[in-house]
């Protein structure tokens, strides 16, 4: 060996030291853990976005009970334990190696081995015996890659938990999908030809309160109390008639329709929700939001609406000078004492 | 007006149906078709596809809301270029535009039919494949998601294209590149069908689909990239990628095309492969059927959805058809149409082209697996399973890096035969300046193994492929060349190597702006109160005051926030839009791309009178995904214009059929030999005898660099 060759190996050893060096003082640096969980957990009202990634209530709820539990010790399995057992198995974005959810995990590896297989085929050569060795390696880091994830798994396995009962979810988005074809003005068409039909208004009623049309929304629910209808519909006029007239600025009035659709049905969550944001932001009373409010709480409902319930009820609280309710506390409570998973209302 | 537009339809559905009868008819005799015929088909069949476009844009840009797809995607509100632009705002305008591109390619095969040629039964058989699949999506929009249909009682106004589809030129742009790209696989895959069902051996499929290959590449690539870039200005949710099935199902052809753009080299260049080219190009197609399938049939919302209309079972019917008749060709034509000797050894240029298809072809495999395994959860137990980002990054993230180390080798390594030892020769100097370019990256505190991992790689394919482009000009220079006229020459010998090397120095790019915004955000969440100042990830953050306003289109409320960091001041308003279609407000993410090459990227997470919720992100680089993936669809731009060049100073048509060892970039393994065997290259211009003296000075060249290496 020339000296040459020595100095041009000192130096790539050298060069190669330093990003080496890079490598590993990057990789042993702290771990955002939080992030690292939250990118597992599926925003739960969302379309295939993580909890990190969604910027919805929920999400920011999940993310705060996560910081919490991981500055208690946690481990992440137990962490991600806690949000499947509360959301289902569906609840993770990487489905744990157990049960069916093994094709995920064993098909790739075999893929690749079927593929180093064919290449070998393709090559004869004196030089076939070193590739067969390098396929054996090949394969057999592969093999360990594999060996040393399930090993990492094993303690954080959830058990495979029963899917969730089916839910609702899927009807509801379907016939909303179904209008959102319609446009708004063909939908007048339809209520003007046919006047007596109250599903449609109601319908659009909905509409034009998303979209802060409020005066047209008031001109159809003052028609809708005043029809023939189901006692279903009516209820329903008659809540959405008391939102419309608080929104248009009449508290006293959108109480009332509001009390009158609560009397048919005593159980409704929306008209419990919606009347106790009447009392505490139209009437400023928050004894009486307050009341709705905790009739409201032992309801069954989504994570969504609850942290915006007991958001509200922090308010009223605030106001009459009571202590706050811990969100995160009291939605554990919730989780804890709902035996089956949240439904999305 | 719909009327015209159905018999226009009605003409271009006759044209494909003519067209492929006296393609089969051609393909079986070419003497019992006349050229002019089968042309005039084609033309009949593209014609009537462009007639009906006209009939609709005209519909949009005259605002006829009689027809439904106008009154469904179109407002009157909508400006003259995003009203061009619905045309493919919906299902049926989209599966229109992407026909009239099936019915383009149909006329381009065309064109290129020589029945005087009795060999041409190839070219005829790919136009009666082509028009096969040109007819299936005539048929599709004319009866099964009919694009011309009319409205009874016409609304006043139409309801307005999705409002996410609006107001962005990234978005305008992107579906018509994705699908120049999708169908541009049409035809590589009806000539490798044609070959098969002819029974024609050889290379001559490829060699003639090569532009088309390399076109449809491009486009893809540039439609998955702008695609990227729109969802990150776009959706708000702060990045370009979520694997989500409808972009898997881009990706996918995406992938195996790519593998067979590769394969496709080493079976025009050394007959190598073509079974693997073959099956590569089929797979790719279905592939792009199955992305249809998948993001047309509404089956990845829910399982449910897939038989509300009649779509999804005709994609799938036609998927099936089309899987089982390229399949059984392939199985039992393979070995009749694709022999080729073995490889010698692994280690060699095709040896590398192999590796690179196991490689793509399991990401193929894995992305395929992750997007389809939930649905097939659910149809088969209604249960429902998710398959997101973790699934899918542990897959890719060693996959992509073998491909960058493999590309990194493959380039260096010869054609036929060579040492490891060689090889490493070659690559040895490339990859101490890689090494070097990480170096003073943890010099400069760069700590993070991927991005550095990266690094070394750019650094290596970078220096590799200047240094293969000195290597090639020196001895012509030598030879008193000007640099000029020396550039010229070497990159037109080799059009196909040159598209290949800024392709991949696009990879290496795209890859290190993958690693840097992926491993080295920082994200928070923070709520103001205006006039209220934070400081978050080195910038300063001062709340101005909300705004609000209204356009044409929609209603506009956001917050203004002062910016600053070091002297650089910036005002932002992300904001979020509120369509009358649309019952949620959609976000409006503000980005600025600061000095220091990291974009500040803010996002409106909750907004109301008092105060103000933001999402704060802090990608560094990101913008090398951009350069580096339109870098990588540049790669086949420079392949085609530099052919072009070539063909017009009277060189050969292909892009790269100099010999392997007229190659001055392989190693000097065939110099070991010693045998002294240089074949002169292809004549470029007029002046072989520049050449044939080049070709000797490159020999004096190597055999110096010989006598280096092995002292």
């Amino acid at each position: 060996m020339s000296r040459r060759h020595i100095i041009r190996a000192v130096v790539t050893a050298l060069l190669a030291g330093i990003v080496l060096f890079g490598m590993i003082a990057g990789s042993s640096g702290p771990r955002d853990r939080v992030r690292a969980i939250t990118s597992r957990l599926k925003c739960p009202v969302c379309q295939g976005e993580s909890v990190a990634d969604s910027p919805s209530d929920v999400s920011r709820q999940i993310v705060a009970q996560v910081q919490d539990q991981v500055s208690q010790g946690r481990t992440d399995a137990q962490i991600e334990q806690y949000f499947v057992d509360r959301y289902g198995s569906n609840e993770l974005l990487d489905p744990p190696p157990s049960g069916r959810n093994l094709v995920l995990w064993l098909v790739p590896p075999l893929i690749f081995a079927g593929g180093v297989l064919l290449v070998q085929r393709k090559v004869t050569s004196p030089n076939r015996r070193r590739l067969r060795v390098g396929s054996v390696v090949a394969l057999a880091a592969c093999g360990a890659v594999l060996l040393v994830v399930f090993r990492d798994r094993s303690a954080s396995d959830p058990s495979s938990a029963a899917t969730p009962p089916p839910t609702t979810q899927q009807a509801t988005d379907t016939t909303t999908r179904d209008l959102s074809t319609v446009t708004n003005d063909e939908m007048e068409t339809v209520i003007s030809q046919n006047p007596t039909v109250v599903g449609m208004r109601l319908a659009i009623i909905k509409r034009y309160i998303a979209d802060g049309e409020i005066d047209k929304a008031l001109r159809h629910s003052a028609v809708a109390v005043e029809m023939q209808s189901t006692p279903a519909e009516y209820e329903q006029a008659l809540q959405l008639h008391g939102w419309v007239t608080f929104l248009h600025g009449e508290p006293a009035s959108g109480a009332k329709y509001l009390r009158a659709s609560l009397a048919l049905a005593p159980d409704d969550r929306d008209s419990l929700w919606l009347l106790a944001q009447v009392e505490l932001n139209g009437l400023k009373d928050p004894q009486s939001s307050l009341t709705v409010l905790d009739r409201l709480i032992g309801e069954q409902m989504d994570v969504g609406r609850r942290t915006d319930v007991l958001s509200l009820l922090n308010v009223a609280r605030k106001q009459l000078g009571l202590a706050m309710v811990d969100l995160t506390t009291a939605m554990a409570d919730a989780a804890r004492s709902t035996t089956t998973p949240a439904v999305s209302g | 007006m719909v009327h015209v537009g159905q018999a226009a339809l009605l003409v271009a559905l006759l044209g494909a149906a003519v067209t492929m009868t006296l393609g089969w008819k051609a393909a079986r005799s070419p003497a019992s078709v006349s050229t002019r015929s089968l042309r005039v088909a084609a033309v009949v069949t593209f014609l009537g596809l462009l007639a009906a476009v006209a009939v609709l844009e005209d519909a949009l840009i005259g605002n006829d809301f009689s027809f439904r797809y106008v009154a469904d995607h179109h407002s009157s509100a909508s400006s003259l270029f995003f009203t061009v632009a619905n045309l493919w705002a919906g299902l049926e305008g989209s599966l229109l535009l992407w026909s009239a591109i099936t019915g383009l390619y149909v006329l381009m095969i065309s064109r290129r039919w020589r029945r005087e040629d009795e060999q041409d039964r190839l070219a005829a058989g790919a136009l009666c494949v082509a028009s096969v699949v040109a007819g299936f999506f005539i048929a599709v929009v004319l009866f099964v998601t009919p694009v011309f249909a009319s409205v009874a009682h016409p609304p006043k106004d139409g309801f307005g294209a999705n409002a996410l589809l609006q107001d962005n030129f990234l978005m305008v742009i992107h579906p018509p590149l994705l699908y120049l790209g999708y169908v541009g696989l049409v035809v590589p895959f009806s000539f490798a069908l044609s070959a098969l069902a002819l029974r024609e051996r050889g290379v001559g499929w490829v060699l003639r689909t090569q532009t088309w290959t390399v076109l449809a590449w491009m486009f893809l690539t540039a439609g998955i990239i702008i695609g990227g870039w729109w969802s990150y200005e776009v959706l708000g949710w702060g990045g370009y990628w979520a694997w989500d099935p409808v972009e898997n199902a881009s990706f996918l052809p995406w992938l195996a095309g790519t593998a067979f753009l590769h394969s496709a080299v080493a079976h025009a260049r050394r007959k190598l492969l073509p079974a693997w080219s073959i099956g590569l190009i089929i797979t790719a197609f279905l592939l792009t059927l199955l992305g249809t399938f998948l993001a047309r049939s509404g089956v990845i919302a829910s399982v449910h959805a897939f038989s509300q209309s009649n779509l999804g079972p005709v994609l799938l019917g036609f998927l099936i058809v089309a899987t089982v008749i390229s399949g059984w060709l392939f199985v039992t034509r393979m070995r009749e149409v694709a022999t080729a000797p073995p490889l010698k050894t692994i280690v060699s240029r095709e040896g590398m082209f192999l590796i690179n298809n196991l490689l793509l072809a399991t990401f193929a495999l894995v992305v395929l697996l992750g997007t389809a395994f939930p649905i097939f959860v659910e149809a088969v137990t209604g249960s429902q399973v998710t398959v997101g980002r973790p699934f899918f990054d542990r897959m890719a993230i060693p996959l992509s890096l073998t491909l960058i180390v493999a590309m990194a080798i493959g380039v260096v390594t010869p054609y036929r035969e060579a040492k490891p030892a060689d090889v490493w020769d070659e690559l040895r100097l490339s990859v101490q300046c890689g090494l070097a370019t990480g170096a003073v990256g943890v010099i400069f505190g760069l700590r993070q193994p991927y991005v550095l991992f990266v690094l070394v790689v750019v650094g290596t394919v970078v220096t590799t492929a200047v240094r293969q482009y000195f290597r090639a000009v020196q001895p012509r220079l030598a030879l008193g060349e000007s640099s000029l006229t020396a550039a010229r020459n070497v990159l037109t010998l080799r059009p196909g190597f040159w598209g290949g090397q800024v392709a991949h120095i696009g990879v290496a790019i795209l890859a290190l702006g993958i690693a840097t915004s992926g491993n080295m955000a920082d994200r928070t969440t923070l709520t103001f109160t205006p006039a209220q100042t934070i400081h978050a990830d080195g910038f300063t953050i001062t709340y101005v005051h909300p705004t609000a306003r209204r356009t044409p289109t929609h209603e506009v409320r956001g917050a203004l926030f002062q910016v600053t960091r070091g002297d650089a001041t910036r005002l932002m308003e992300p904001t979020l839009h509120k369509y009358p279609n649309q019952v949620q407000e959609l976000p409006g993410p503000s980005i600025w791309t600061t000095s220091h090459g990291d974009d500040l990227y803010l996002a409106i997470v909750a907004l109301d009178n008092t105060s103000a919720t933001l999402r704060i992100y802090r990608y560094p680089f990101i913008y090398l995904v951009w350069i580096g993936g339109l870098m990588m669809a540049g790669g086949g731009a420079v392949g085609l214009l530099l052919r072009r060049l070539r063909k017009r100073s009277g060189g050969e048509d292909g892009f790269d059929d100099d010999d392997e060892d007229g190659d001055p970039a392989v190693s000097s393994a065939p110099l070991a030999d010693a045998d002294g065997e240089i074949a002169i290259p292809t004549p470029v211009g007029a002046d072989l005898g520049l050449i044939r003296a080049a070709a000797v000075a490159l020999r004096g060249f190597r055999t110096r660099r010989g006598a280096e290496l092995r002292p």
